[in-house]
């Protein structure tokens, strides 16, 4: 009895130790801590070390755009431009011409583009990469965003499978050109999204399925490498001694870690192990903090049919809306659930877009040139009663038997906070109950795919610096937008604004359609995020665009 | 008795072929699908769905991934792209894996002490003290702990890295977090089984044989009353090394745990299922090992009946 | 032939050395004829009064109606409730006006706090009270009838704890909605499987004993067996493990909410409030310590009852 009972409390320990033995992530880790030359003093390597809230689900540039993917991609590609601090500067591309009537793009691909193999870069690494971004049977999640390219769309669909019909040509090695199906004025601005960043076919074929889930698989072209790539953990990223402009990167090293919890993020900030990370709202006021927007704006959406009868009769009622956005007091909201960071919505679009509205194809920004205040940044009961009793008129109920509305709350984050603060304002200010049903993410697009809910908070960020980029959205289309909106002169405007080449036409409809969304439309704006964020204050000269709100460090100051 | 290990290795075989199946149906019932996202457009989507082979009908699907599992292949991730499912699990489970062992040494190592000083010393002081160490190890939930730890060692004293799963003494808060539960749990059933045992005939034999008191305490108490903990560390085990989620979130760990909650959050259908099945047969092995343990332990239950 | 009768004839009348008044006729009571020196106790009476006799366990079985106590009439003792805003008054500290705070939404956290005591004490005794019973049943018959069935039971409770749960809460609350309702169920789903496997290992044991064998012997149906004998002789592992998965349903209430899927906005729970209250931990510790306090302290109270339940239910230390 004895012997066996030692026999098998060896036996576990065997198991525990070979076990342990599968397990050598941490007693590697203990032997060479991280950052190496960070903290040993090492001053002549500059580092920057920042931090994401997610793993990127790939390094393949033409699969997604998901934000913590953008913030390595950012650095290790290099499209044929590169936006810096909103100036668009010559990248692979040397110089380019656009052609009188805006729909023809010729690129020079520089002479010393190189991979960071040391391969020549030439205008057919380009014209693969588009390939395949609109290659139905690679899958990328954002070909649409090139269907402004002649053919991209059928191409991407599938219905015809001849390249030679979709707009994009190495003329030769050094040469690119793109032909549109209508002119876009922000189209070269688009050309620094590492979706369209060039891929090196070979590359592709060696690693097959593979590729984007390693650091080895892929060839750079950016002013770094992706060194290595621990997943779920950190992205170390090195100076690319092949990139054409290496003499003006002033960071040699960035490490990019995934911090889930930001809390967490500011902890290691405070213990020295990041330079750079978001702070979550509460902690604000301890820090100096610096803020960048991520282009969020961020509205009530109703859907236009309801999900019953009775709802939809209140929801579609310009009246009820107007009530709702007069009703709700987003300076406290947002003091109370975001952070004083974060702006009140007054309008639908976002404050920093720029618009092009003139021949000289100057950007402007547009809510300074197209003022709108369609809702004050507090409440306004008064009017918020007035357009309430308008509605209940126009649509034949009372007070009492106005229906409950399903509020659909998603998971994450403050979410629940939100609905919460917003059911209780629009009971008190304005009687109407809410009922919040909150679910995982991927049902909560299900619900409003089906357009199951009546009420919901609805983010959306810009693909592109332009309006349009918020405006399309509510479009007639089939099977309805998700709010269900169904207004023809609204669709009408935003065609007309996607086919004229007259850019103040273009601009007078896109804030024409704006007014008409505000006024009645199925969305009631609430806030424009901006994240606040700590950055040690040794570094400087670090773009943090919009468009995405990655940190671009490259040129970073160093005191 | 080969014969008997032979026929649950089958079973065995044939409990993860139903876990697969049940799991492979429901994840399909989940509402919406992996690739929905706020832009996500009609065409991708089409795209998407044909690329990952969810065009074919549903029982193809099926039969294909089996096939694929028997020769141990998990498939690709839907949301990390061109990851295997084998990956991800191989590289998540090294973190957990090597943060539960430590875990569960640390904790049963404390606590079996706690338990037999606690019982040794019955309804003194010492026994009170490690009793309320061991009653509030299992008050407290994880994540509170977690966060606690974090806020008092890391922030508010500097002693401790914030997180992060690196040098050695960032790895003391989150196996104190993640073992705290496991140690009261060891600690009070050592406890309860050292008092039990107290009173067996063989104790009195031994001290009628002139045994000293610590001999008979190390030879007889310690060694019978140890048993029972060992039986209840299978499941402790499997819990354990395969990684929590919010500890892993509070101390910044790529562990497995995170899998658990986001693969069923983004519907990554393979790897909820990868994680099933390893979860599955970790759980189904580490039963078979105690079973057939306890038919060489104790010969009264007869397992080959 | 009456029992009256019977004392009647059987009382000879010999002399008269006692006047016959003096007798008095007192009749046999049926009852009586068992009677026993010692009143006596049941096993529920007996393990009553151990319970009583251990201070902890009582302790910490008035602490737990405390609780119940508190969370029936906590939320009157504040004139706020637990979920009307005051937008104006975010994050205030313990004072006289909020005995706990107010929360990010100005919310009083004191009414908020025994609010979602109720919902999770309810969450907690509900799932655990059905998982117990479910639990009970699968588990006996399962060690009882052993062979195939057991085999088939237990590779099923196999399958069913290696499903991740996650997957059935969220089906569900696709199905019925969200609330206390859907989490209980979901918990009832899963929460039965380690209760099974414990009472079918106590009946395992139990069914090897003699009176077990006497009573099959008699002739007694398998259900008899079952819930007249095995039953209640692993009641004792049965209502200490209860005391234990309590605390598992509302830790797994919590860790819903922490990841958003917990009870129905703007309901609090708890398990809300101490996830609420970790995001801010740093800025306004009370937040997280206040629901944390609660949570221990039910757990204490209830893991104190459990020991002292278990040492009293034990037949062993029946004196």
């Amino acid at each position: 009895m004895k012997k066996r009972l030692l026999a098998i409390i060896a036996g576990l320990m065997a198991v525990c130790m070979m076990l342990s033995a599968c397990a050598p992530v941490g007693s590697n880790n203990t032997e060479e801590p991280s950052g190496d030359g960070t903290e040993t003093g090492d001053t002549s390597e500059k580092v920057i070390r920042f931090s994401i809230a997610a793993e990127p689900p790939t390094m393949d540039p033409q699969i997604k755009t998901a934000s913590p993917m953008a913030a390595v991609a950012t650095h290790v590609y290099e499209g044929l431009v590169r936006v810096f601090d909103g100036e668009i500067k010559p990248g692979m591309a040397e110089s380019w011409e656009i052609s009188e009537d805006g729909l023809t793009y010729t690129f020079h691909i520089r002479d010393e583009a190189k991979w960071s193999d040391g391969q020549k870069l030439t205008a057919n690494d380009f014209e693969y990469a588009f390939h395949r971004l609109l290659d139905p049977a690679v899958g990328s999640e954002f070909a649409y965003l090139a269907y402004d390219i002649v053919g991209a769309e059928d191409f991407n669909a599938g219905t015809t499978t001849d390249w030679s019909t979709v707009g994009v040509k190495a003329t030769d090695e050094q040469t690119l050109v793109i032909t549109l199906r209508n002119p876009v004025s922000y189209f070269l601005s688009f050309m620094d999204f590492t979706l369209y960043s060039p891929t090196r076919q070979d590359m592709v074929e060696a690693a097959g399925a593979s590729y984007g889930s390693e650091a080895e698989y892929q060839a750079y072209n950016g002013p770094y490498v992706l060194e290595s790539w621990e997943h779920d953990s950190k992205l170390v990223l090195v100076k690319n001694p092949e990139y054409w402009d290496a003499e003006n990167i002033t960071t040699d090293r960035i490490e990019v870690y995934v911090v889930l919890d930001a809390n967490t993020g500011v902890a290691m900030y405070d213990a020295g192990d990041l330079d750079i990370t978001d702070v979550p709202k509460d902690l604000i006021p301890a820090y100096d903090t610096k803020v960048f927007s991520d282009g969020g704006e961020y509205f009530i959406m109703a859907n236009w049919h309801g999900m019953t009868e009775e709802t939809g009769k209140l929801l579609s009622n310009p009246n009820f809306m107007k009530a709702i956005g007069y009703g709700i007091d987003r300076t406290a909201f947002i003091a109370a659930t975001l952070g004083d960071a974060t702006q009140p919505a007054t309008r639908y679009n976002l404050p920093l877009l720029n618009i092009i509205d003139n021949a000289e194809g100057k950007q402007v920004n547009f809510n300074e040139n197209y003022p709108l205040e369609a809702y004050p940044a507090t409440a306004d009961l008064e009017k918020a009663q007035e357009y309430l009793d308008l509605a209940l008129e126009e649509t034949g109920f009372t007070r009492e038997t106005m229906p409950t509305f399903v509020y659909a709350c998603r998971d994450a984050d403050s979410n629940r906070l939100m609905a919460e603060a917003l059911q209780d304002m629009l009971k008190t200010n304005l009687g109407i109950n809410i009922d919040i049903q909150q679910m995982e993410y991927k049902q909560w697009l299900e619900i409003i795919n089906q357009h199951e809910y009546d009420l919901t908070l609805y983010g959306w960020g810009p693909d592109y610096d332009d309006p349009m980029t918020y405006m399309d959205l509510w479009m007639q289309k089939p099977g309805g937008n998700m709010a269900n909106y169904d207004n023809p002169e609204y669709t009408e405007l935003i065609e007309f604004a996607k086919n004229t080449t007259d850019a103040k036409a273009r601009a007078d409809a896109l804030y024409e359609a704006e007014q008409i969304l505000l006024d009645g439309g199925p969305i009631v704006p609430v806030y424009f995020k901006y994240v606040a964020y700590v950055q040690n204050p040794d570094i400087g000269n670090i773009d943090r665009p919009f468009i995405g709100g990655q940190p671009k460090c490259m040129y970073a100051t160093f005191n | 008795m080969a014969k008997y290990i032979l026929k649950r290795i089958l079973i065995s075989i044939l409990t993860i072929f139903v876990l697969v199946t049940i799991t492979f149906f429901l994840v399909r019932k989940l509402p919406g699908d992996p690739f929905s996202s706020e832009k996500m457009q009609p065409q991708i989507k089409e795209n998407l769905i044909a690329y990952y082979g969810m065009d074919k009908p549903l029982l193809q699907q099926y039969f294909t991934y089996l096939n694929n599992l028997l020769h141990g292949d998990l498939g690709y991730s839907l949301v990390y792209r061109g990851r295997t499912v084998n990956a991800i699990l191989g590289e998540s489970f090294a973190y957990s894996a090597d943060m539960g062992i430590r875990a569960l040494l640390f904790s049963t190592i404390v606590g079996l002490l706690l338990g037999i000083i606690a019982a040794l010393r019955h309804a003194k002081a010492a026994d009170y003290a490690c009793m309320i160490v061991a009653v509030i190890g299992v008050s407290v939930p994880s994540f509170i702990a977690g966060y606690v730890l974090q806020y008092i060692f890391a922030i508010k004293l500097e002693w401790l890295p914030p997180a992060q799963w690196e040098t050695l003494s960032s790895t003391i808060m989150p196996v104190l977090a993640l073992g705290l539960g496991n140690l009261a749990l060891v600690a009070r059933l050592m406890r309860a089984n050292m008092l039990d045992v107290v009173g067996m005939d063989y104790i009195k034999t031994a001290k009628a044989k002139g045994l000293s008191p610590f001999q008979v305490t190390t030879r007889h108490q310690i060694r019978n009353a140890i048993l029972p903990v060992v039986t209840v560390m299978g499941p402790a085990v499997a819990n354990l090394l395969t990684g929590t989620f919010v500890i892993e979130k509070i101390f910044s760990i790529p562990g497995m745990g995170r899998h658990y909650v986001s693969s069923i959050q983004n519907y990554d259908y393979t790897t909820v299922l990868g994680l099933t099945v390893f979860f599955g047969t970790f759980l189904v092995v580490m039963n078979l090992i105690v079973d057939i343990l306890y038919g060489i332990i104790d010969p009264r239950i007869r397992v080959s009946k | 032939m009456t029992a009256e009768s019977m004392v009647n004839t059987s009382i000879p009348a010999v002399e008269e050395p006692i006047p016959k008044e003096k007798f008095r006729h007192v009749g046999i009571d049926e009852k009586k004829m068992q009677a026993v020196v010692r009143p006596r106790t049941t096993y529920w009476q007996d393990a009553w009064r151990r319970l009583k006799q251990n201070r902890v366990a009582t302790a910490g079985l008035i602490l737990l109606i405390l609780m119940i106590i508190m969370a029936i009439v906590g939320p009157m003792l504040t004139p706020y409730d637990a979920t009307t805003n005051y937008l104006d008054n975010t994050h205030q500290p313990m004072s006289s006006e909020h005995w706990f705070g107010t929360d990010a939404l100005g919310r009083d956290i004191w009414a908020r706090a025994w609010v979602g005591a109720r919902v999770s004490l309810m969450i907690g005794f509900l799932a655990a009270f059905i998982n117990a019973f479910i639990g009970v049943v699968v588990g006996g018959i399962a060690g009882y009838f052993g062979g195939k069935l057991d085999m088939i039971i237990m590779r099923f409770i196999d399958v069913m704890i290696s499903i991740p749960s996650m997957i059935f809460i969220v089906l569900i609350m696709v199905i019925v909605g969200q609330g206390i309702i859907p989490i209980i169920l979901s918990f009832a789903i899963t929460g039965w499987l380690s209760m099974a496997r414990l009472v079918r290992g106590q009946v395992l044991q139990l069914k090897e004993q003699e009176y077990v064998m006497v009573a099959r012997t008699l002739g007694a149906s398998a259900g008899r067996i079952i819930f007249k004998h095995l039953i209640p002789n692993s009641l004792g592992v049965v209502i200490v493990n209860l005391t234990m998965s309590i605390p598992q349903a509302i830790f797994t209430e919590a860790f819903l909410s922490l990841i958003g899927i917990g009870v129905k906005p703007p309901t609090p729970s708890w398990g809300l409030l101490a996830s609420d209250g970790a995001s801010v931990l740093r800025v306004y510790p009370t937040e997280l310590i206040i629901p944390a306090v609660l949570i221990s302290v039910t757990m204490l109270s209830l893991n104190l009852l459990g020991d002292g339940l278990r040492d009293a239910l034990d037949p062993k230390m029946r004196k």
